[in-house]
């Protein structure tokens, strides 16, 4: 079953076609792997995915609803979330403070019931509370939890990142360099802990990554290949490391 | 008797499309908004001020050179102040815009205190074109206003500057990466923007008395064209100056002369909300 | 001296009042507020226009009837209800830019027009002249110190209101918007739901300082209401510490203790506006350095950090 499903799919910048006619089926459960040379138009799909752009022309359908046009909150709230290439870790709070924010139905969020803060509204703190400490102790983050987060390293954030997401009970996430930027003892547990949550939560992954080594482990089964915005090969993890044109197309041969 | 207020409208469209001229590409170029134009614009009616009626010099030199030397404190103000505040964020700048508005505003009233001043210069007998009435100074402003605009084209378009101001204001690291300097683009900028404030400024000297204190009712006037003409657009802006000079002078028209400036202000806000980016935006 | 020092305190109260409106909407939220001065304005009036007993006056030539004798204290809930009211209005239309960069021009001319309406619209505000004959509640029966006391209560409830705020979960998505509102879109919050919020319930505030300042002084002006008050209370805000509730009182303290009515004792050299100008400047230089080199104000950062209990 397609939780996702994009149809051709377009967003110009100007002159500039950044997502031309792209297509992409995501299938529930599966890990997908989305490669391309640099400016192929991976984040700005992303950012289209997500309501942070209007997509021109295509339709796009999360669990058979269409979502273009819907704004950020809106979609997240059906159930897909994006982490951002440069974490967006927010400043002057904490770390478990990043973490509580993203829940829903807070009673503490009302202005009035925030002063006086009766039984409904610290019995809900408890429960995000606990929910937060608990994903915080399973990405490894839990002795951060007080941490400013500008205080964390570029593998922690990333890790936050996701971790954070994970708090609005998603069921797509789209994970743009999830380990760019880590360094290799970062890197394994980050991919083990997507693949756990694959497993473990029934969560769709669809990555985009530039570390070969990362991608070609976590999606064996299925990468799409994006060049130039348009769709340009696609298969397994062994039939994309063998194909000579993506090679070429990596390497810059001809430019 | 509506011609009056109809030629009021064309020279206050004149000057505030002058003015919303330089704000718009001061916003293009530097990405945020400088509150503080309006200041600047009275800052150059003082000088202008001392030039013309404490020298006596003619009051279209006084105008020039209050516009050079108004110029000049733009490039100071880049150089002491924004050049130290790359990258932050845009609330910061906005404070920060604040303050200096009141910096300079403290500064005028500290040097010629809160009295309005008047620029001198030879009283004419008006005449009429059509249904309009006007007198040759304001004629003059208007033929200045459209030199100026027309001579902002062309420094846009065909000079180096103007290219290079026009790259920077689009893509600041691309222009970096195709070798376009930086600060200089940077200086350039601030002292045509600032400038403009300064001959605006003397201009609306001209037209009526300047105080210390009129710093933000300008602002908002020469905001709402800028708006009302399109974000990013000098040229549409331009077009919003006339548009802001006329349509608050028609206020006066029907009687409500006090609520020029909220009338102005609530024609930019009415624009809005229909067209969120202006009327011209740039892209 | 005493009336000095209770006037002066009055005003940093007042100030600091209007301060904790800045400090939800710019230092919580991040909004940039420049009509601080519109919304003070909006609250006194209202509560002058609802208090005044009923009067008649004349001034050129024309008779103007003010006030409808209202009881005090439901001029000063009228006042928040209105100036909350009006920032609802003001920043739907303003709100809608996602940056929120139209909210500071927006509230610029805001403050403005209200200016305006209260010089213009003599048979609402008396005009030029202003209200006077504001009922001035304990001013007969406290005199000097006690009065003091009294607006230190209020002020002290102010800043636990402000606090409760700050470290509730109400508080956490404004701070999480202000420190990167797109991030915090993406996590399911409906931002422009929450800076409404934000805007309208600390208008509210600043509706309450302009009500508390009428009620003082007994006597209100449009020119009262400029934007050197927007200006002083932002710079106290700026100053103390954005976001923290404490460096509001300091900052505000510091603003118009130190900078606006200490220069009173100083040797009168110059013109009459010299030293009053002179005093603007210091302030504005102030900020400048402050936002260049301690972003944070003089008080120091200040996070939430939350201790669970042993369950």
């Amino acid at each position: 079953m397609s939780i996702l499903e994009a149809k051709n799919v377009v967003k110009t910048f100007g002159a500039l076609r950044a997502v031309d006619n792209f297509s992409l089926d995501l299938e529930e459960g599966s890990i997908v792997g989305l490669i391309g040379p640099n400016g192929a138009g991976k984040t700005t799909f992303f950012s289209t995915v997500m309501g942070i752009h209007k997509p021109d022309q295509g339709e796009i359908r999360l669990k058979g609803d269409r979502i273009e046009g819907l704004r950020p909150w809106q979609i997240s709230r059906r159930g897909l979330v994006k982490t951002f290439q440069i974490p967006r870790a927010l400043k002057n709070l904490t770390v478990l403070e990043n973490m509580m924010i993203p829940p829903r139905n807070q009673a503490g969020e009302n202005f009035v019931r925030a002063i006086l803060r009766g039984k409904k509204v610290q019995e809900r703190e408890k429960q995000v509370l606990n929910k937060a400490l608990s994903l915080l102790q399973e990405g490894g983050l839990y002795d951060r939890r007080n941490d400013d987060t500008s205080e964390l390293s570029v593998g922690q954030s990333k890790l936050l990142e996701v971790t954070r997401a994970l708090m609005t009970d998603p069921d797509v996430l789209l994970l743009d360099e999830p380990t760019a930027g880590t360094t290799t003892e970062e890197t394994k547990p980050i991919m083990e802990y997507i693949q756990r949550l694959n497993v473990e939560k029934n969560i769709t992954f669809l990555v985009v990554e530039h570390k070969m080594g990362v991608i070609m482990n976590l999606c064996q089964e299925r990468i799409v290949v994006l060049v130039n915005g348009q769709h340009f090969a696609e298969g397994t993890a062994k039939e994309i490391q063998g194909n000579e044109e993506v090679k070429e197309v990596y390497l810059g041969k001809g430019t | 008797m509506i011609g009056y207020y109809i030629s009021f409208g064309l020279i206050s469209g004149a000057i505030y499309a002058v003015a919303a001229v330089g704000l718009s590409l001061l916003l293009r170029t530097t990405g945020f908004r400088f509150l503080a134009f309006g200041d600047t614009m009275t800052a150059g009616a003082f000088i202008a001020y001392v030039f013309n009626a404490q020298m006596g010099l003619n009051v279209y030199l006084s105008m020039g050179l209050a516009a050079v030397a108004t110029g000049f404190i733009g490039i100071l103000l880049y150089w002491i102040v924004f050049k130290g505040f790359k990258g932050a964020r845009m609330a910061t700048m906005l404070i920060l815009t604040v303050a200096l508005a009141f910096i300079i505003r403290n500064f005028l009233l500290l040097i010629w205190g809160p009295y309005p001043v008047r620029l001198k210069y030879a009283t004419v007998a008006s005449f009429n074109v059509g249904p309009l009435f006007f007198n040759w100074p304001q004629i003059i402003i208007i033929l200045i206003s459209l030199f100026v605009m027309i001579a902002f084209y062309i420094i846009m378009t065909f000079t180096r500057v103007g290219k290079g101001i026009r790259a920077v204001g689009d893509d600041p690291d691309l222009a970096q990466i195709r070798g376009i300097s930086n600060w200089k683009v940077m200086t350039w900028a601030w002292f045509i923007c600032i400038g403009l404030a300064g001959l605006s400024g003397t201009m609306l000297g001209m037209m009526g008395a300047v105080n210390p204190a009129m710093g933000f009712q300008i602002l908002l006037l020469a905001f709402s064209a800028m708006i009302l003409g399109g974000i990013g657009n000098p040229y549409g802006a331009a077009i919003g100056g006339f548009i802001i000079g006329l349509f608050s002078e028609l206020t006066a028209a029907v009687g409500l002369a006090e609520y020029k400036i909220a009338a102005a202000y609530l024609l930019m806000a009415i624009v809005l909300l229909v067209r969120p980016k202006g009327l011209f935006p740039a892209k | 001296m005493i009336t000095f020092l209770v006037l002066t305190f009055a005003l940093i109260f007042t100030y600091a009042f209007a301060g904790y409106m800045f400090n939800i909407h710019y230092g919580f939220t991040g909004l940039i507020n420049l009509g601080i001065a519109g919304f003070f304005a909006l609250g006194a009036y209202t509560t002058a226009i609802l208090t005044t007993p009923r009067t008649e006056t004349t001034f050129a030539g024309e008779t103007y009837q003010v006030g409808f004798g209202v009881p005090v204290w439901v001029g000063i809930i009228a006042a928040a209800l209105v100036a909350s009211l009006v920032a609802l209005i003001v920043g739907i239309i303003a709100l809608r830019s996602v940056t929120g960069e139209h909210l500071a021009i927006m509230t610029l001319g805001f403050a403005e027009i209200i200016r305006f309406i209260a010089i213009n619209e003599s048979w609402l505000t008396r005009g030029p002249m202003g209200i006077m004959d504001i009922p001035r509640p304990f001013s007969n029966v406290w005199q000097g110190i006690p009065y003091i006391l009294i607006l230190l209560g209020v002020l002290l409830f102010i800043y636990f209101i402000s606090e409760r705020l700050r470290t509730s979960p109400l508080g956490r998505v404004l701070r999480g918007i202000r420190a990167d509102d797109l991030a915090v879109e993406s996590l399911g919050k409906n931002i422009l739901y929450f800076r409404l919020v934000s805007f309208a319930t600390g208008a509210a505030f600043g509706g309450l300082a302009g009500a508390f300042w009428a009620h003082f002084t007994g006597a209100i002006q449009p020119q009262d209401f400029s934007t050197t008050l927007t200006f002083l209370v932002a710079s106290s805000v700026i100053v103390g510490g954005e976001g923290n509730n404490r460096g509001v009182m300091l900052g505000t303290a510091t603003v118009i203790g130190l900078l606006y009515q200490a220069p009173r004792f100083l040797p009168k050299i110059g013109n009459p506006w010299t030293i009053p100008s002179a005093r603007f400047i210091v302030i504005g230089i102030l900020i400048v350095l402050i936002l260049r080199f301690r972003r944070e104000g003089l008080m120091p950062k200040q996070l939430v950090r939350i201790e669970q209990e042993e369950s």
